[in-house]
């Protein structure tokens, strides 16, 4: 055959962008933890740690330090003695083991004096633009205790232990952007380092986990003296940072659609490049294998106790089988064949195995799609301002063109609108409400998109033909935001969850995972529909192994 | 809490954006007043406390510059504000969308230059600033360039030449004299 092939166009919005698929979603090579590693591998950042002062109680306070070809970044972190009956991973728990802030340069000792009486107070506290983020972890009981325990005996950790758990410690928030005082995303994104998303984030968590470890050996060299070990690098390396999120990080894919568009075109645009791929060579075929025995492996360990949890896991194990069984049929010499492998995928994997599939497929595709994790981020200010010049007739055209997903909803039934978002104002965190048996919808948050677009298509239809959108907005004040965000959102396919977040039956955990997933996050692990626990970096250096 | 805070900028959008839906406004609208604080704080100007001036009366009904502003930079409906708006700072940046659309600004009142906004957003105020709007209306303004010289009215002008001529020794038949007058100096 001659000729060239035809380039296999992206998914359909109408397919990537509804809950159920999103929250199926597995990390990725363009995942934000990942673009973060291979920069710092490929610029030959160096870690150190000049400054560790903590005392036989384990409470003091360190100072990571990571030196780019440009600027330097610090994680100060304070250590403290938490009794157990304080420990709660909830965003109202007061007190933590042990509270980080990530510094922009090198902190002096009047910086770490005052992050000493801000940081360790969380939100109480205020940090400046000197600091990027602000954060917070606690032990998991059982295995830091197992873990010391063990290290003080001069003996290893039980490798089921450090298996079954995956952390010595979980993060609980990093707050960055702005937040509590800190710098703002706007003033810091133009930097190379911190273009892509949550860099800032990234990089505080994957410094914690160096001190997680730190500082269980530090305990372990006060309990056993000279008898204490450090723990072997194999098994330190199964060891990552956990994170407990609850329905706060929900609202953020529905308030930064233009990010929501940048990850899923950059994911997207990965998946139709390697299915375009007129051949597999033999290095990808073995990166493939590699990877699919990595999550085979992954899959085992994976667990949950969550009902829906429990049902993707059996259908990943069985997709993931399905896989391996594939592949001894699948004719890689074909035109096309990554193509004809995720056909093959859409029709005989479940949702779960079908993103798990993606994520494969991209694995060992480097050279093909890293340099899509530029354009991960997005410029979230253009179009503000509204064009109320615009013709109605232009308007509803736009609207119909974009927004037809958002007919498929029948708000007339009361389980499409059973929800409402709000913010509670006990801890300001956002929270979901039945609308029918909870008070405070007036104060709701503007989150349903799917409704509100169904609201201003109904007042659009009652206005008459001809004006603009000025007219219209001076009477219909309360559909401004949906308005905004039409105009704001024009060309960019995957800037909506074309999904209804008000519904009876929406699991908010579905929109946990798809962000979750774009971090790097693994062992997604639902404890309830609003709240999971999650591991970051397992399996992946350490800043001392990359370092120079 | 006696001390002053100092506040992100998204932390302060965030929280006019809040309060504006707090004292009523719709979502979108809250949302312009989040922007609007934004670009004061970026230009030093006292968004939080110019806010505070607008929150309390338009949450007891009454109009506020944001929605003022929206409707002068949305037009049509002519270039005349309405009177008594508390807390007019946040005018501007809805004057700045009018400047960067059409050309430099002016907000005048009876008496004279209330404020200009250059296309820039650049903010020069005039004597007439205040804290209500009063016979405030927008018209053309030139634009003078970014290093602009300064403009100054004709009262301030005059009462600052009186305040100046106050380092000078009025005149008296003996200065005059002394001074050599009197005499003829074409000889």
């Amino acid at each position: 055959m001659t000729g060239t092939l035809p380039a296999v166009p992206l998914r359909d919005p109408d397919e990537v962008m509804r809950l159920s698929r999103m929250g199926s979603a597995h990390p990725m090579r363009l995942s934000f933890l990942h673009v973060l590693l291979r920069r710092i591998a490929s610029e030959g950042w160096r870690f150190d740690r000049p400054l560790w002062q903590i005392d036989d109680r384990g409470v003091g306070r360190a100072v990571y330090r990571a030196r780019g070809p440009e600027r330097t970044y610090c994680l100060v972190a304070f250590a403290h003695d938490l009794p157990d009956e304080m420990r709660s991973d909830r965003v109202i728990a007061t007190a933590w083991d042990a509270t980080f802030a990530l510094v922009d340069g090198e902190p002096t000792l009047a910086d770490l004096d005052r992050l000493e009486a801000n940081v360790p107070l969380q939100e109480a506290g205020r940090i400046s633009a000197r600091e990027l983020s602000l954060s917070r972890a606690n032990r998991s009981v059982r295995l830091f205790a197992h873990v010391v325990d063990r290290l003080a005996e001069g003996r290893q950790p039980d490798l089921a232990e450090i298996d079954a758990v995956g952390y010595l410690m979980r993060t609980t928030a990093v707050y960055g952007s702005g937040k509590f005082g800190a710098a703002d995303r706007e003033d810091i994104a133009d930097r190379p380092e911190l273009k892509a998303p949550f860099q800032v984030e990234m990089l505080s968590v994957w410094l914690t986990r160096a001190f997680t470890v730190d500082i269980a050996e530090h305990l372990a060299r006060v309990k056993g003296g000279a008898a204490a070990v450090r723990m072997e690098p194999g098994l330190r390396r199964r060891l990552g940072v956990g994170n407990s999120t609850g329905l706060g990080m929900a609202p953020f894919l529905v308030r930064h659609p233009r990010l929501l568009n940048a990850w899923m075109t950059g994911r997207e645009t990965a998946l139709a490049r390697v299915r375009s791929l007129p051949a597999a060579d033999p290095a990808s075929l073995a990166g493939f294998r590699r990877a699919l025995d990595a999550a085979r492996e992954n899959a085992r360990h994976w667990q949950s106790a969550h009902p829906a949890q429990v049902t993707k896991l059996a259908d990943l194990g069985a997709d993931l089988a399905a896989i391996e069984a594939h592949l001894a049929t699948w004719d890689s010499t074909q035109p096309q064949p990554w193509d004809a492998l995720w056909r093959w995928g859409a029709g005989h994997l479940s949702e779960e195995g079908q993103e798990a599939l993606l994520s494969l497929m991209i694995e060992p595709q480097g050279a093909l799609v890293d340099d899509l994790a530029r354009a991960l981020d997005a410029d979230e200010a253009t179009g503000f301002a509204i064009d109320t010049a615009m013709s109605l007739d232009q308007f509803r055209a736009i609207l119909a063109r974009d927004y037809g997903w958002a007919g498929g909803f029948d708000f007339t039934d009361p389980a499409q609108s059973a929800r409402f978002w709000y913010v509670s104002e006990d801890k300001l965190e956002p929270r979901l409400g039945d609308r029918r048996a909870e008070a405070g919808q007036e104060r709701e948050q503007p989150l349903g998109i799917a409704m509100a677009v169904a609201g201003l298509s109904a007042a659009l239809s009652d206005w008459p033909g001809a004006g603009t959108l000025a007219a219209f907005l001076r009477g219909h004040a309360c559909h401004r935001h949906t308005v905004r965000r039409v105009l704001m959102l024009q060309g960019l396919p995957y800037a909506e969850i074309r999904d209804n977040v008000l519904a009876a039956g929406m699991l908010p955990i579905d929109i946990l995972r798809c962000k979750l997933a774009f971090f790097g996050a693994t062992r997604f692990d639902p404890r309830s529909d609003r709240w999971v626990r999650i591991s970051l970096f397992q399996g992946l250096p350490y800043p001392d192994e990359v370092s120079a | 809490m006696t001390e002053a805070t100092e506040l992100s900028y998204s932390e302060l959008r965030s929280l006019v954006t809040k309060a504006a839906r707090g004292a009523g406004l719709d979502w979108g609208l809250a949302e312009e007043a989040g922007w609007a604080a934004e670009w004061l704080a970026r230009r030093g100007l006292p968004a939080a406390d110019w806010a505070m001036l607008w929150l309390g009366p338009r949450s007891e009904g009454q109009a506020c510059p944001v929605e003022a502003g929206c409707r002068l930079a949305e037009g049509p409906g002519g270039d005349s504000l309405p009177d008594g708006l508390h807390g007019p700072g946040y005018l501007l940046p809805f004057i700045a969308r009018v400047a960067a659309a059409r050309g430099p600004v002016a907000l005048t009142s009876a008496q004279g230059l209330v404020a200009a906004v250059a296309t820039d957003g650049r903010v020069t105020f005039g004597p007439c600033w205040g804290t209500r709007t009063d016979g405030w209306t927008l018209g053309p303004a030139a634009d003078r360039g970014p290093a602009a010289r300064p403009v100054v009215g004709r009262m301030t002008l005059e009462g600052l030449d009186a305040m100046a001529l106050r380092t000078t020794v009025p005149r008296s038949d003996s200065s005059s004299r002394d001074a050599g007058a009197g005499t003829m100096d074409n000889d």
